[in-house]
């Protein structure tokens, strides 16, 4: 744009020069597709690292070109016709009977041609069949798998990264306008605490709350047997919540509302806001517009980024509280090597991932207009 | 850019302009300003006092386990399970409280002295945070130094040349980082169950990512100061630069980023090891003594009626929060010190 301003070759190139006229529309387009591009090109190699990494470039094969050579012979030694037959005969109709398995699952492809026909049923979300775990249901689709364990992790870090939120912002206006008060001295004291990752609470809160006291669950998602009304099983699901969520907030949350009120406090320095206050506008007014307002774009990124961090966090949490969650589901298939489930649930999380990243950068050129779309092409 | 201010101090000016001999001092350095004002800085000596005297616990762990304990920390002493903390009663009955606790205690160990108690197997527990540190303390510095080292060398090279070198490298992080390093970390060591060597190599390996990023915003800055332009005009190398700019400027900010990554790879150690992906039995590691400590979390004494294993929870619980925030302090206390401009920024 700024040879459009600048026109420093005469009319003859003017013509290449990009018209004004392009709106914000079309610009916010461009930036989007372009946006989407890069993403999933990073997704495809994420995921393709993932599943080089869970099959140990190729070796997974191995164990199960054993596996199926196994019980082939197993199958085989049971069936009469074959018990009658000569062991060279044997051989040669076992062997037959393995390549054939083999064949159907695809193990007659060398290892690379079939990474990456891994690839392409893991970024269509074509996930295929886990080798031993299964779905709640019964199910081996480890599509079922996952959809069945996504949503205990969305309730259980959205609600603890909403509370987490919202305390630490409007905690942070409060102590940034009462700064120095007994509240502030208190957070500011308790701030530490946040060195502690949130399972090291979950231990103590489960040993008290549910050991000492038996007054809540000790883990797990719903009471034993669930309950049948929807209501009962909502209440039991928040009750079940409530230690997760308690372990989560306390490992973050008060050097989240020292971190916010002394961002605030930066912001309520500068002259715009000193310009406000001697006009003698509210102090809710000034609040809204002249400080929420322009830190807006930083606090939607600590938001998404705190999500980020909190679906990461969770593999531990939800060990110890036994929640049904993505993160748990990974430990278990990654200790049996679980190949498919271990693909399946990384490919869940690179989207998860790219998603937020770009809600995060649209959100980000509508919040800010200082971010300029689609010009230079830099980000 | 602090660095060659720093040498223009009242005392050259005075020895300069004057030559008065009473006016003249030592001249006061970059780092002699930081020991400075981190002198001041209590919060921060008070971290570094306790990581000093780790340091020293974890080095000097076998002499010492061999004069308070007289076993090792792989001993198994099945008959005294879950044997209560001595120092308290030792106290009491040091001081004339109690005279009874201490010494029955002792009867019913058989004379083994377990200070800070025992744990299913009758293993000394001080002995185990003794050995305990010593192994996640070298695993953290050790995969820091790797990380940093990584992160270091690739962030200066993207930060310095730019372009489509910058490109390569910060789509390539950008990448890796789209899958946590937990789940990698979790992926590799349960497939490959990793000795304490191949797990501080894999820590370190995925660890550099945000460092290098760090590292290439800063390597930006530097890049557009006058005096890598001055040096530049004189006809210096990109290596010249390299070595004798961009990265002894970053040194401030490489330090403060290091000393933050030991402590959250003290905790991603103990968050494996806790899961049984880290450090094998019997091989102590905090986060492994956590994990046991978990499983007999609501064992009841049958005689007391309290709980059998809480001392067992706590006291690696606690080392692990202590250590992980004094070095989050001391990397907050060295960005203060190190760079005066970054305390009004943050």
């Amino acid at each position: 744009m700024a040879e459009a301003t600048f026109p420093l070759a005469p009319d003859g190139v003017s013509d290449r020069v990009p018209s004004k006229s392009s709106s914000a529309l079309v610009r916010m387009a461009r930036f989007t597709l372009v946006r989407i591009g890069t993403q999933a090109v990073t997704v495809a190699i994420a995921v393709y690292l993932s599943i080089l990494l869970a099959n140990m470039g190729g070796q997974v094969d191995e164990i199960r070109r054993g596996v199926i050579q196994e019980q082939t012979a197993i199958f085989a030694g049971l069936n009469p016709e074959v018990q009658q037959m000569t062991p060279e005969q044997k051989k040669e109709h076992i062997d037959k009977l393995v390549a054939l398995a083999e064949k159907k699952a695809g193990l007659d492809q060398p290892f690379i041609v079939r990474s990456f026909i891994y690839l392409k049923d893991g970024l269509t979300l074509n996930l295929g069949r886990s080798d031993n775990m299964h779905s709640d249901s019964g199910s081996s689709l480890v599509r079922l798998i996952i959809l069945e364990r996504l949503p205990p992790t969305l309730l259980l870090f959205t609600t603890a990264q909403m509370l987490l939120f919202f305390t630490s912002l409007f905690m942070g206006l409060y102590l940034s306008r009462n700064y120095g008060n007994w509240i502030d001295k208190v957070n500011l004291a308790l701030a530490p605490t946040s060195a502690a990752p949130s399972w090291f609470y979950a231990l103590f809160l489960i040993l008290f709350f549910a050991g000492v006291l038996g007054v809540l669950p000790f883990g797990g998602m719903v009471g034993a047997p669930p309950p049948s009304t929807t209501v009962g099983y909502a209440l039991s699901v928040l009750k079940h919540l409530i230690l997760p969520v308690s372990a989560v907030a306390i490992s973050a949350i008060f050097a989240a509302i020292y971190g916010s009120r002394t961002f605030f406090l930066i912001y309520s320095k500068e002259d715009y806001v000193e310009m406000a206050q001697a006009k003698g506008l509210h102090p809710r007014t000034i609040e809204r517009r002249y400080i929420l307002r322009p830190t807006l774009p930083i606090i939607v990124t600590g938001f998404a980024l705190g999500i980020i961090s909190l679906w990461t966090g969770s593999v531990t949490l939800e060990t110890i509280f036994n929640w049904p969650g993505l993160g748990r589901l990974l430990f278990q298939a990654a200790t049996i090597v679980d190949t498919p489930v271990i693909i399946g649930v990384t490919v869940i999380y690179a989207y998860l991932l790219a998603i937020t990243v770009f809600i995060l950068d649209i959100a980000y050129a509508l919040l800010d207009p200082r971010v300029k779309v689609g010009m230079g092409g830099s980000r | 850019m602090a660095v060659n201010q720093a040498q223009m101090t009242p005392g050259n000016l005075a020895t300069a302009i004057g030559g008065a001999s009473q006016l003249e001092r030592k001249p006061q350095t970059y780092w002699s300003m930081a020991i400075q004002s981190l002198r001041r800085d209590r919060m921060t000596l008070v971290a570094m006092g306790f990581l000093v005297v780790l340091l020293l616990l974890s080095v000097f762990a076998t002499p010492i386990t061999n004069a308070l304990v007289g076993f090792g920390p792989n001993e198994t002493f099945p008959e005294n399970a879950f044997a209560k903390p001595y120092i308290w009663p030792y106290i009491k009955w040091r001081v004339g409280m109690d005279m009874v606790t201490a010494p029955t205690i002792l009867g019913q160990t058989g004379g083994k002295i377990y200070w800070l108690g025992a744990d299913q197997l009758g293993r000394d527990q001080l002995a185990r945070l003794l050995s305990g540190g010593q192994v996640s303390l070298t695993i953290a510095f050790v995969a820091a130094g790797i990380s940093m080292l990584l992160g270091v060398s690739v962030g200066a090279l993207a930060g310095y040349f730019g372009g489509i070198v910058d490109d390569i490298i910060m789509w390539f992080i950008n990448t890796m980082v789209s899958i946590p390093a937990i789940y990698l970390l979790i992926i590799v060591s349960a497939i490959f169950s990793p000795s304490p060597i191949t797990l501080t190599l894999f820590l370190g390996l995925f660890g550099w990512f945000g460092t290098a990023r760090f590292m290439r915003g800063n390597v930006f800055k530097v890049r557009s100061l006058d005096y890598t332009l001055a040096a530049r005009s004189v006809g210096a190398r990109d290596g010249r630069i390299m070595l004798q700019h961009v990265i002894p400027n970053s040194i401030p900010v490489i330090i403060v980023l290091t000393a933050i990554d030991v402590g959250a790879l003290i905790l991603t150690e103990s968050a494996l090891s806790f899961l049984g992906l880290g450090i094998q039995p019997p091989t102590a590691s905090w986060g492994s003594m956590l994990s046991r400590a978990n499983n007999f979390l609501f064992l009841i004494d049958p005689a007391t009626g309290s709980y059998s294993a809480l001392h067992l929870l706590v006291a690696p619980g606690i080392l692990i929060t202590l250590t992980v925030l004094a070095f989050y302090l001391i990397g907050d206390g060295l960005r203060d010190a190190l760079d005066p401009m970054l305390k009004n920024k943050s």
